[in-house]
C-alpha cells in the first residue's frame, strides 16, 4: 500500500526547471505561513485513484439501491410526520450549496498546494464534496414530489435571509488564502464541528423513518473520516513546519470555531423543536460532541502545540441551554418568509424540553409559549411584521443574549470609517474588528431589501423574489403538507398520493 | 490587524448610509420584552419626525404583541444617554444617525 | 454501535478476516465507518491506529 501510494501520487510530481517555484504556486506565501518541508506531510489513508474509485463507486451503488425501494414502496408515507422534512428542507437549501462550494475550493486547494500529497488528498476531497452534493440533492429530490419548499434551494441559497448564514460563513472561507480555508473548513468545519453538524441530521433522520436521508449521511460520513484526517494532518503539519505559524493558525482557529459555532445554531433548533421524535437535545449534542470530544480530547492533544481551546468557547459553553429555544423562537415568528414551516410545540414536545432543560425552559421560555397560546385562542399567529437587525458578521438576527443574562439582548457596536457595525456577540464582534474591511462589505438581506434589491417593497415581493410559493412556509399547522399528509393517511383509496387533488 | 491578501484591498460598506439616499437605517430594541426575538430595523427619511416615525412605523410593528400599548410611558435610550422625544422633532434633530440603535423601555 | 478506547484503537486485518470468514482489505474499512473521533495514525495494508501523537 505504502509503496503503490508513493508511485501514483508522490512520485508524479516533478520540480520545475524553467519557471520560478512561487509562479507555479502563487498563492502559498501571503498569509504569512511558513512551510520548509512539503514532503513532511502524512496522509495516513494513502489513497491511489484506483483505489478510491472502487471503494467510492461501492457507497454509491448501496446508497442508490436504498434510494429506489424507497421510492418505489412509497417509503415518504413511513416518516414520522410530513412536518419532520422541515429539517431537510433546512439541509438541502443550507447545507447541500456548501458541498458544492467545498468541492470547488478544494479543487483550487488541489491546484495551488505545493505538496504533491496534500494536493491528491485535496483532490479526493473535491470529488468527495461533489458526490455529496449530487447525493443529497439525488435522495431529497425523492419528497419535492410530494412536498413544499424543496423546489428552488438553489436560488434561495442565494437570496432568502436565513439562508445567508451559512453562505456568508462559507464565503467567508472561500475568499480567504489556501492555508486559512485549510484550518476553516478542513479543520475547524470538518473536524472541530462535523460530528455536532451531521450526526444530528443523520440520526434525526433514522429515528423519523427517513431511511434514505440516514444511508446518504452515512454515505457522506464515511468519506468524512478522510477529510477529518485531512483536517488534523493540515494543522498538525503547520504547526511542526514553523513556530512562527503557530500563533497565526491560532487565530484562524479562534475565528472558525466561532463562525462554524453560530452556524450550528440551525441545528441546535432542529434537533430541539423541528424533530417529531426526539433523538436527543441539543445539550447532549453539544456535551458529547463539542465537550467530551473537542476539548476533552483533541485540544489536549494539541496543547503539546502551544495551541489554546478556541477564544469565545466559553460563551458558546454558557449558552447551551438557552441556544436552541431563542433560535425557535426567532424562527417560529419569521416563518412566514421562509421555504420551511414551523408551529407551536404542544404538550408533550413542552415536557420534554422541560425536562432536558430544566434550568431554563419553564423560567424562561414557556412564558412566551403560554402567552403564544392565549394568542392563537385570540386567533392570532405570532409572525413579525416588519424585519429585524442583523448581526454584521454571522448574519443571524441579533437574537442571542448577553452571556451572562439571558433576559437582555447582547448589543456590540463597532466603528469602522465613521459608519456603525453592530455584532451579535463578543466572538462577532472580535471577528469583526480583526478584518473589517472584510465585512463591511457583508450582503445583509435586510438591508438590501431596504436599498431595494430583493425584488420589491411588500412580503409578497420578496417572498416573490425569492421563489417561495404557497405552501412553502408559515404555520405548518393547515399548511399544505399537513393537509395532504392527513389526506393521505386517513384515505382508504391510496391511488390519488402525490396527486393535487 | 487587516485583511492578508494577494493585492490591494479596499472595498465600500455595502450599507453605507448614501445608499439610502436622505433616509438611514434605524433599529429598535424592544428592552425587557422577549416577544420580539431581536431589535427591529426600520428605514426611516433623516427628516421624518419623531410622532411619524412612531405611528407610521413603530405601531404598526409592535401592536402585533397582544400587550402593546401605546400610550405607555417608556424610557428611551440613544448613545448611552436617555432622551425624551418630542413628536414633532425630526430623528436627525434627536441626534439619530443611520445604523443607530434606539433603546427603548416600558416603565412599570 | 459505537465503540470507544482509551488512548489507542487498533483494527488489525487479520482479526477482521478471522470473524467475517473472508479476505478483508483495510481500505474496506471506509464503507463501514459513520462517524469517527480521535486521529487516524496508520493505515496501511495490516492494520489501522487510531491514536493520539501526544
Amino acid at each position: 500500500m505504502k509503496q503503490r501510494y508513493e508511485a501514483l501520487t508522490r512520485d508524479l510530481d516533478w520540480e520545475p526547471s524553467y519557471v520560478a517555484k512561487s509562479d507555479v504556486f502563487p498563492h502559498t506565501e501571503f498569509e504569512g505561513i511558513k512551510i520548509h518541508d512539503w514532503s513532511k506531510w502524512e496522509d495516513p489513508f494513502r489513497l491511489t485513484v484506483d483505489a478510491y474509485t472502487k471503494y467510492q463507486a461501492e457507497k454509491d451503488k448501496r446508497l442508490y439501491a436504498v434510494l429506489d425501494g424507497f421510492a418505489q414502496s412509497q417509503g415518504h408515507l413511513t416518516l414520522t410526520e410530513a412536518s419532520y422534512l422541515n429539517a431537510m428542507k433546512l439541509f438541502l437549501q443550507g447545507v447541500t450549496p456548501l458541498e458544492y462550494q467545498a468541492h470547488r475550493n478544494f479543487a483550487y486547494l488541489a491546484r495551488h498546494l505545493n505538496g504533491p500529497g496534500p494536493r491528491f488528498a485535496a483532490l479526493c476531497q473535491s470529488i468527495d464534496e461533489m458526490r455529496h452534493t449530487q447525493t443529497e440533492i439525488h435522495t431529497l429530490s425523492n419528497y419535492n414530489k410530494y412536498y413544499g419548499g424543496f423546489h428552488n434551494y438553489l436560488e434561495q441559497h442565494d437570496r432568502v435571509w436565513y439562508l445567508s448564514v451559512p453562505k456568508s460563513f462559507f464565503d467567508d472561507a472561500l475568499t480567504a488564502g489556501p492555508f486559512e480555508f485549510l484550518i476553516a473548513i478542513g479543520f475547524s468545519f470538518e473536524y472541530l464541528l462535523t460530528n455536532l453538524l451531521f450526526v444530528p441530521f443523520m440520526s434525526g433522520a433514522s429515528f423519523n423513518g427517513d431511511l434514505p436521508t440516514m444511508t446518504f449521511g452515512f454515505s457522506a460520513q464515511s468519506d468524512e473520516s478522510r477529510h477529518m484526517t485531512l483536517g488534523l494532518e493540515a494543522i498538525k503539519f503547520l504547526l511542526e513546519q514553523d513556530e512562527a505559524n503557530v500563533p497565526i493558525v491560532q487565530a484562524w482557529i479562534d475565528k472558525w470555531f466561532w463562525r462554524g459555532y453560530r452556524v450550528t445554531a440551525l441545528v441546535a433548533q432542529m434537533l430541539d423543536y423541528m424533530l417529531p421524535r426526539k433523538v436527543m437535545s441539543w445539550k447532549e449534542a453539544f456535551e458529547l460532541y463539542f465537550e467530551e470530544q473537542m476539548l476533552g480530547g483533541l485540544f489536549q492533544d494539541l496543547a503539546f502545540y502551544g495551541i489554546t481551546p478556541p477564544k469565545h468557547v466559553d460563551d458558546a459553553i454558557a449558552e447551551k441551554e438557552i441556544l436552541s429555544h431563542q433560535v425557535y423562537w426567532t424562527l417560529y415568528q419569521f416563518s412566514h418568509a421562509a421555504a420551511f414551516t414551523t408551529t407551536f410545540p404542544d404538550a408533550d414536545a413542552q415536557t420534554w424540553l422541560a425536562e432536558n432543560y430544566p434550568g431554563t425552559f419553564d423560567k424562561l421560555y414557556k412564558p412566551l409559549w403560554d402567552k403564544e397560546a392565549r394568542n392563537l385562542e385570540n386567533g392570532g399567529r405570532h409572525f413579525v411584521r416588519g424585519l429585524p437587525q442583523l448581526c454584521q458578521v454571522c448574519q443571524i438576527p441579533m437574537l442571542f443574549t448577553e452571556p451572562d443574562d439571558p433576559t437582555t439582548l447582547c448589543q456590540r457596536e463597532s466603528v469602522h470609517n465613521g459608519e456603525k457595525f453592530q455584532t451579535c456577540s463578543n466572538g462577532c464582534q472580535w471577528i469583526f474588528e480583526r478584518e473589517p474591511e472584510k465585512y463591511v462589505q457583508a450582503w445583509l438581506p435586510v438591508h438590501q431589501i431596504y436599498q431595494g434589491n430583493c425584488g420589491g417593497p411588500t412580503v409578497p415581493d420578496v417572498l416573490a423574489w425569492y421563489g417561495i410559493q404557497e405552501g412553502d412556509g408559515g404555520e405548518y399547522k393547515g399548511s399544505v403538507d399537513d393537509t395532504n399528509w392527513k389526506s393521505w393517511h386517513n384515505a382508504a383509496d391510496h391511488s390519488h398520493i402525490g396527486s393535487e387533488a | 490587524m487587516t485583511v492578508r491578501s494577494i493585492g490591494a484591498y479596499d472595498f465600500p460598506s455595502r450599507s453605507r448610509q448614501e445608499l439610502y439616499g436622505d433616509d438611514q437605517l434605524v433599529h429598535l430594541w424592544f428592552q425587557e420584552n422577549p416577544w420580539f426575538c431581536a431589535s427591529a430595523c426600520f428605514r426611516a427619511p433623516k427628516a421624518m419626525t419623531w410622532g411619524d416615525f412612531w405611528n407610521a412605523l413603530v405601531v404598526p410593528f409592535a401592536e402585533e404583541d397582544p400587550d402593546f400599548d401605546p400610550e405607555a410611558r417608556r424610557v428611551f435610550t440613544l448613545h448611552g444617554a436617555q432622551f425624551e422625544p418630542r413628536d414633532d422633532q425630526t430623528l436627525e434633530e434627536i441626534g439619530v444617525e443611520h445604523k443607530d440603535v434606539i433603546g427603548m423601555r416600558v416603565l412599570v | 454501535m459505537r465503540i470507544t478506547a482509551p488512548g489507542r484503537l487498533v483494527i488489525t486485518r487479520e482479526s477482521v478476516e478471522e470473524r467475517l470468514g473472508r479476505e478483508w482489505e483495510t481500505h474496506e474499512f471506509q464503507l463501514a465507518i459513520v462517524s469517527y473521533f480521535g486521529h487516524i495514525k496508520e493505515w496501511d495494508d495490516d492494520e489501522i491506529v487510531i491514536a493520539w501523537d501526544h
